[in-house]
């Protein structure tokens, strides 16, 4: 009271005051103070109620502290938050710091000062929003045009809702707002994106399908057959082709689900006008999670290009027969009159007649190069491919030249990393390759070497010819396996090549999927490289297998493997030599194709077991075997009296026992491992 | 007596020139035009090896085999081929019917005596 007193006491009557005091223990806690005062005969008097606060203070900071936090979250929310008077103009009554930062304004003093219809790029929206708010009592996600404080027109996202007193009357409108315009800028580019390539789509002259595994058209982008896409859909891709084409087409549907990887073929279909055309189909993969769930067909209409190629084939083989046939009776007929079969003939004659005979030669070579290069770039090549021993293909090809290069004083020398390299190859189409770049060598060689090496690396086999020869220029290393490339001027006919033998042979190694190179320095010599993969028996063997599996699920027909295993092969080597052994076992071979039906694939695996995959069943193997006996019976006597045939066999049917050529051929090996013995 | 060769190809002049060759080697021939030609002179002379031009008049030459294989009285007749159109599919099928001999025109008149020789002596 004292220190009342001296505050001034006077000031404080009539007011409530609220003041910190002390308790009798020390501590501190507030009290709400009223003072009066009176006069009684000129006398003053004071009165004061003091009332304990403790608790309401409590109470009121805990408020205090919520509403705290909450202006805390409505500042720092990346989100605008306003409260407008709901008239038409309107005007701002709160906006947090985001509002402000949408907006571009610093605070809130410059904004309060503003209309609400001056922030809209069109401020008639404010009426027709006011409308809304009244009629519906708010409005959702509406994508409005703004604009900034510093004129940029924005974007934003604007949800509001009209607030009503107790009455029912609006007294304000309540609101968040989102700047939304990179958003739409992104979702506008990804429309016209999307739009750009379903225009791609649409406007392509080629055939777009999407399909399923069973090849069921999910999709397509054009009319076909005069019907449109809507009736094509649900149709499956064989009723758009003649069943002649059903074949390949379902062999590139199962290889694309199987492999993962984009497969072609062609057939004859019918345009969207309804007319027969050639369409060559690309089909790949719809992956999903890594899984192939589909495929995209792309049909692009070659019917001119199939007529030119059509022509062109017919073309070719009508001339080179017709060349062929004159080129017979010319070289007949001259060789009969230089053998003297209608008399002897004088020396000058025989100098005329004798080079046309090498002409005649080259004219068959170039006759033959033509057909091989027009195989190939019509990819009608067949390659036949078998285990070949390469170095003693390549032996005997640079064995083939010894004469020739003998005549021109040129040493020619053959090497080799191993004694024999067993490659799966075509043997002639590779002694053509070695043909070509032997022959090239001899050619273009005046003296000094040639060298031919077939070298073994892990996966590879490499054949290099280098000579030392006149040598390629720099520029011409490029075109060098061009056709009809020739380098420098050669003279005899015997020597002029057809510019098609690299060409070719580029084209062999290719179907080989391997590579060809060429090395060389003007003056110093050449060295042409090729490689040819080697593949394991397993990978052989698996391939065809595949490939047999192929065949069965487009035919709809169950395989058998069957493996046979020469049990003996040990006691028949140590009795009459290895290489008696070996013709046992091929024996097993041939005698099984002469029971079956030949053309079946058929392999040998290491040095005894025999692997077949044929259509034969299960049903009769018991009695293919048996006359395989009697024939392996009657063999073996040829050559052994005291020997038989010990053999075992294993079988697995596709797709009873497996799906795939692993499996399948695991399979058959369980079976084989119970040893079944014919004697 | 020699041995009897019938020659068929649908060119007179490879017809002529071939059984010249063959009669300087001590052969006796016999020509044919086509394949009705040829199945014909077959049975009638019975040859001891037919030498066979595949694209003829009236069927071809693979006809002409498959018709003297079926009958028992050319059935053991040697056929060698003889084609200017040595395809792969050609030469596949000719390896398929199991003909005694392939050669493409224009042909190594020595290696076709040879391969005669070989079958039916000279």
């Amino acid at each position: 009271m004292k220190r009342l007193k001296n505050k001034g006491k006077e000031k404080l009557i009539g007011k409530t005051i609220e003041i910190t005091t002390l308790r009798k223990d020390g501590t501190e806690f507030p009290v709400e103070l009223s003072l009066s005062s009176w006069e009684i005969n000129n006398q003053k008097y004071y009165s004061g109620i003091i009332r304990d606060i403790t608790e309401r203070k409590r109470l009121e900071n805990t408020v205090k502290e919520s509403e705290e936090k909450y202006r805390t979250l409505t500042e720092n929310i990346n989100v605008g938050i306003y409260r407008t008077t709901p008239s038409d103009k309107g005007k701002f009554i709160e906006v947090n710091q985001a509002f402000l930062n949408i907006f571009g304004y610093k605070d809130k003093k410059s904004l309060i000062s503003q209309k609400v219809s001056e922030f809209y790029e069109d401020p008639t929206t404010r009426e027709k929003i006011s409308q809304k708010l009244e009629s519906d009592g708010f409005m959702k996600n509406n994508e409005l045009r703004f604009v900034k404080q510093d004129g940029t027109p924005i974007i934003c996202s604007d949800t509001s809702v009209a607030v009503k007193n107790d009455e029912g009357e609006i007294i304000h409108y309540d609101g968040i707002i989102e700047d939304v315009t990179e958003r739409v800028a992104l979702r506008n580019k990804l429309i016209e994106n999307e739009e750009k390539y379903s225009s791609i789509v649409n406007n392509s002259p080629d055939i777009i399908m999407r399909i399923d595994q069973k090849g069921t058209i999910t999709y397509i982008n054009y009319k076909y057959a005069g019907q449109n896409p809507e009736e094509v859909v649900g149709k499956t891709i064989y009723d758009l082709m003649p069943s002649e084409f059903h074949d390949k087409a379902k062999d590139s549907l199962i290889k694309v689900f199987d492999t993962g990887k984009s497969f072609s073929y062609e057939n004859i279909g019918l345009s969207h006008e309804d007319e027969v055309v050639w369409y060559k189909n690309s089909i790949g993969p719809i992956r999903s999670n890594g899984n192939v769930i589909g495929a995209t067909i792309i049909a692009s209409d070659i019917t001119e290009r199939k007529q030119i190629d059509i022509m062109k084939n017919e073309f070719i083989s009508a001339v080179s027969h017709e060349l062929r046939t004159s080129l017979t009776i010319i070289q007949e007929s001259i060789a009969q009159v230089l053998e003297g079969i209608y008399g002897d003939l004088t020396d000058v004659q025989k100098e005329v007649l004798s080079p046309c005979m090498e002409d005649i030669n080259r004219l068959n070579r170039i006759i033959n190069n033509l057909l091989d290069i027009s195989k190939i770039e019509g990819q009608k090549i067949l390659i036949n491919r078998e285990m070949v021993d390469i170095v003693k293909l390549a032996q005997n090809v640079v064995a083939s030249f010894k004469n020739k290069v003998a005549a021109k004083n040129i040493e020619l020398k053959f090497k080799t990393s191993s004694e024999t390299i067993e490659v799966y190859i075509d043997n002639d189409r590779i002694i053509q390759v070695f043909i070509n770049l032997i022959g090239n060598a001899a050619k273009f060689t005046e003296k000094g070497k040639i060298e031919v090496s077939v070298v073994k690396f892990e996966n590879s086999v490499q054949c290099t010819v280098s000579d030392s020869g006149r040598g390629i220029l720099h520029k011409d290393l490029a075109t060098v396996f061009d056709r009809f490339h020739q380098v420098g001027k050669i003279v005899s006919a015997e020597e002029k090549g057809t510019g098609l033998g690299l060409s070719i042979s580029k084209g062999i190694v290719k179907l080989h999927n391997g590579k060809i190179w060429v090395d060389s320095k003007i003056n110093k010599g050449s060295q042409f490289n090729f490689t040819l993969p080697i593949y394991t028996t397993d990978e052989i063997l698996l391939e065809n297998i595949e490939k047999g599996i192929v065949k069965a699920t487009k035919k709809h027909i169950k395989l058998s493997l069957l493996i046979i295993r020469l049990d003996n092969f040990a006691e028949i080597e140590k009795n009459c030599g290895l290489d008696k052994a070996k013709e046992t076992t091929r024996k097993v071979l041939e005698a099984f194709q002469d029971v079956i039906a030949p053309g079946e694939f058929s392999f040998i695996k290491g040095r005894n077991e025999v692997i077949l995959f044929s259509d034969i069943t299960q049903k009769n193997i018991s009695s293919i075997v048996e006359k395989l006996e009697n024939i392996l019976a009657n063999f073996i006597s040829n050559f052994s009296k005291e020997l038989d045939i010990v053999m075992s066999y294993g079988y697995s049917i596709y797709p009873n026992d497996a799906n795939s050529a692993k499996d399948l051929l695991q399979s058959a090996y369980k079976t084989l491992l119970i040893k079944n013995n014919y004697k | 007596m020699g041995f009897k060769i019938l020659v068929v190809d649908d060119e007179p002049q490879i017809v002529r020139l071939l059984s010249q060759r063959l009669k300087a080697n001590g052969y006796e021939t016999f020509a044919a035009n086509d394949s009705y030609q040829c199945i014909k002179m077959a049975k009638e002379v019975k040859p001891d090896l037919i030498l066979l031009d595949i694209k003829m008049p009236a069927g071809g030459g693979i006809h002409a085999f498959n018709t003297l294989k079926s009958s028992v009285y050319t059935s053991t007749i040697p056929v060698i081929f003889i084609t200017a159109y040595p395809s792969d599919e050609i030469k596949k099928q000719v390896k398929e019917l199991g003909a005694d001999g392939f050669f493409a025109k224009p042909f190594n008149s020595i290696e076709l005596l040879d391969k005669i020789k070989k079958l039916i002596g000279e």
